[in-house]
C-alpha cells in the first residue's frame, strides 16, 4: 500500500545514510561530492516514495537511486564542464581518514580498488563490499548479470596483476 | 596473459572463486580443474585478485561524517516539504476555479428548479499534456489528494438526484450511466460531476468508503484502443485504469490494490 511505502522511506532513510555516503565516496572519490550525492538521493527518494514497495529492501532501492543520480547527473555534468572523471586513485578518498596510518593493509586494498576503472570499481564495491549477489548488483546498476560477472573477473585479473608487479619489485629489490 | 573475455567459462570460474556455485557445479568444476591446467591457471589468476574487500571498505564506514549527513537529510526533507506545499497550492489553484464555476451553475440551476444536470464547466484546466497518455490520470490523482472524508460526507443522499447526475454526466460522455451500473460494494455513491479537461469532458463519480475515505471513478473520451485494467500508483493514490470503446476509465482511492482491482473489474464489466 502506498502510504506505508512512503512511511517506510520517511522512517528508514536516516539509517542508511552511512552506507549511501560510502557508495558515493567510492564512486566519486570526493567527500564533498559524496555528501551531495547523499542529499540528492534522499530528496529523490522522498519524491518517489510512492514507488517504493513496503516490505522490500530500502537500502537496495536507495542504492539504485544514488547510482542513477551519479551516472545521469553528477558525472554527466563533470564531463560537460570538462573536468573529466575523478581519477581513480584519488587521494581525497583518504582525506580525513584516521585509521589509515594504522591499517596499512586495508588502506592498500582501498588504493588498489580505487585504481580500477569506474565500472569495475563500482561493481567490486557492491558485490564484495556490500555483499550483494550478482543479480542484486545487476538490478541496481541496470545491467545484465553477465556484465556484472565480467566486470568482477576483469577487476580480479587487474588486481592479480598489481599483486604480481609488486612481487616482482620485491624480488628485484632483494637482488 | 589471460584474455579478459565475457565468456561463460570466465563467469563460471568467477562464481567458483567467489564460492557462488552450487555443490554439484563445484564438484564438476573441481574435476575439470585437475585435468585442465589452462583452466586451473585462470582460476588461480582470478583468485590472486582476491582481497579483504569488506574489511577495507569498513574503514570508510568508520569515517562517515555523521553530522554533515544528518544535515543533508534535513535539507532534503525541507526541500521535499516545500515542493509538496507548492504542488498542493498549484493543484488547488487549477481546480478551485472550475469548482467555483460548477457550484455557481449548480446553485443557479437549483434556483430555477432545474436541479442537477448542468455541471458542465467551461473553464480550461490543466496543461497541454493533461489529456496525454497518463497525464489525465495524474491530474485527477492530484485533485483527489485535496479530498477528505468531509468533502463528501455532508452531501445529501438522494437517490433521484444521484440518477439525474449520472444521466447528465453519461449523456455528455456518451456512456450510459445509472446507479445500477456504477454502484460499488461497500462504498456509498455520493456525487457525479462533470469537469472540462483541455476541452474534453471528464466525469468524476465520487464514493465514500467507511474506512478508506473518498474513492473516485473517472471517465474521459479518449481513443487508446481497448486496454485491460492495470494497476498503478500516482500522487500517493492507488489507481486501476483501463480503456474500452473510445473511453478511458480510472478508479482511484486509498483502498488496497486487491480491493481496488475487484471493484474496477466490476465496473469494467458494467460500464462501457
Amino acid at each position: 500500500m502506498t502510504a506505508s511505502g512512503h512511511d517506510a522511506v520517511m522512517a528508514g532513510l536516516a539509517s542508511h545514510l552511512d552506507r549511501l555516503w560510502r557508495y558515493g565516496l567510492v564512486l566519486s572519490g570526493n567527500r564533498t561530492v559524496a555528501d551531495d550525492l547523499v542529499q540528492s538521493t534522499c530528496l529523490r527518494a522522498l519524491e518517489r516514495s510512492h514507488q517504493f514497495e513496503a516490505g522490500t529492501r530500502l537500502d537496495r532501492w536507495l542504492f539504485s537511486i544514488l547510482h542513477s543520480i551519479w551516472l545521469n547527473e553528477i558525472r554527466a555534468a563533470r564531463y560537460r564542464q570538462g573536468e573529466g572523471l575523478v581519477d581513480a586513485e584519488s587521494a581525497l578518498v583518504f582525506d580525513g581518514i584516521k585509521e589509515i596510518e594504522t591499517n596499512i593493509l586495508a588502506a592498500q586494498v582501498l588504493r588498489e580498488v580505487q585504481s580500477l576503472p569506474e565500472a569495475q570499481r563500482e561493481t567490486v564495491f557492491l558485490v564484495y563490499g556490500e555483499g550483494l549477489t550478482y543479480r542484486e548488483a545487476a538490478e541496481i546498476l541496470a545491467i545484465p548479470i553477465g556484465t556484472v560477472m565480467s566486470r568482477l573477473a576483469g577487476a580480479r585479473l587487474k588486481l592479480a596483476a598489481l599483486a604480481s608487479d609488486e612481487t616482482d619489485d620485491e624480488v628485484k629489490k632483494r637482488k | 596473459m589471460i584474455d579478459e573475455t565475457e565468456s561463460a567459462v570466465d563467469s563460471q570460474l568467477l562464481a567458483y572463486v567467489d564460492g557462488a556455485l552450487s555443490p554439484i557445479e563445484r564438484q564438476a568444476l573441481d574435476a575439470r580443474l585437475t585435468s585442465d591446467p589452462g583452466l586451473k591457471e585462470r582460476v588461480d589468476a582470478l583468485a590472486a585478485g582476491g582481497r579483504p574487500f569488506a574489511e577495507a571498505y569498513d574503514l570508510l564506514l568508520r569515517n562517515v561524517p555523521h553530522e554533515r549527513l544528518t544535515a543533508a537529510l534535513d535539507r532534503a526533507r525541507a526541500t521535499f516539504a516545500a515542493g509538496r506545499a507548492e504542488k498542493r497550492a498549484s493543484a488547488a489553484r487549477r481546480w478551485l476555479r472550475p469548482m467555483a464555476a460548477a457550484l455557481a451553475v449548480f446553485l443557479a440551476g437549483s434556483a430555477v428548479g432545474l436541479g442537477v444536470g448542468h455541471f458542465v464547466v467551461d473553464a480550461k484546466v490543466g496543461d497541454q499534456s493533461a489529456t496525454g497518455d497518463g497525464g489525465w490520470r495524474d491530474t485527477v490523482a492530484e485533485y483527489l489528494t485535496l479530498y477528505t472524508r468531509d468533502t463528501l460526507a455532508n452531501l445529501p443522499d438522494d437517490p433521484s438526484v444521484r440518477e439525474a447526475e449520472l444521466k447528465s454526466v453519461g449523456d455528455k460522455l456518451a456512456v450510459p450511466l445509472s446507479v445500477d451500473k456504477v454502484a460499488l460494494d461497500g462504498l456509498l455513491l455520493k456525487r457525479s460531476q462533470l469537469y472540462n479537461l483541455d476541452g474534453q469532458p471528464l466525469a468524476q463519480i465520487a464514493y465514500l468508503g467507511p474506512e478508506d475515505g473518498p474513492v473516485a471513478f473517472c471517465i474521459i473520451a479518449k481513443d487508446d484502443g481497448d486496454r485491460p485494467p492495470t494497476f498503478e500508483e500516482r500522487q500517493g493514490k492507488n489507481i486501476v485504469y483501463w480503456s474500452k470503446a473510445g473511453h478511458a476509465f480510472m478508479l482511484i482511492g486509498n483502498l488496497s490494490r486487491s480491493a481496488l482491482e475487484t471493484l474496477a473489474a466490476s465496473l469494467a464489466a458494467r460500464v462501457a
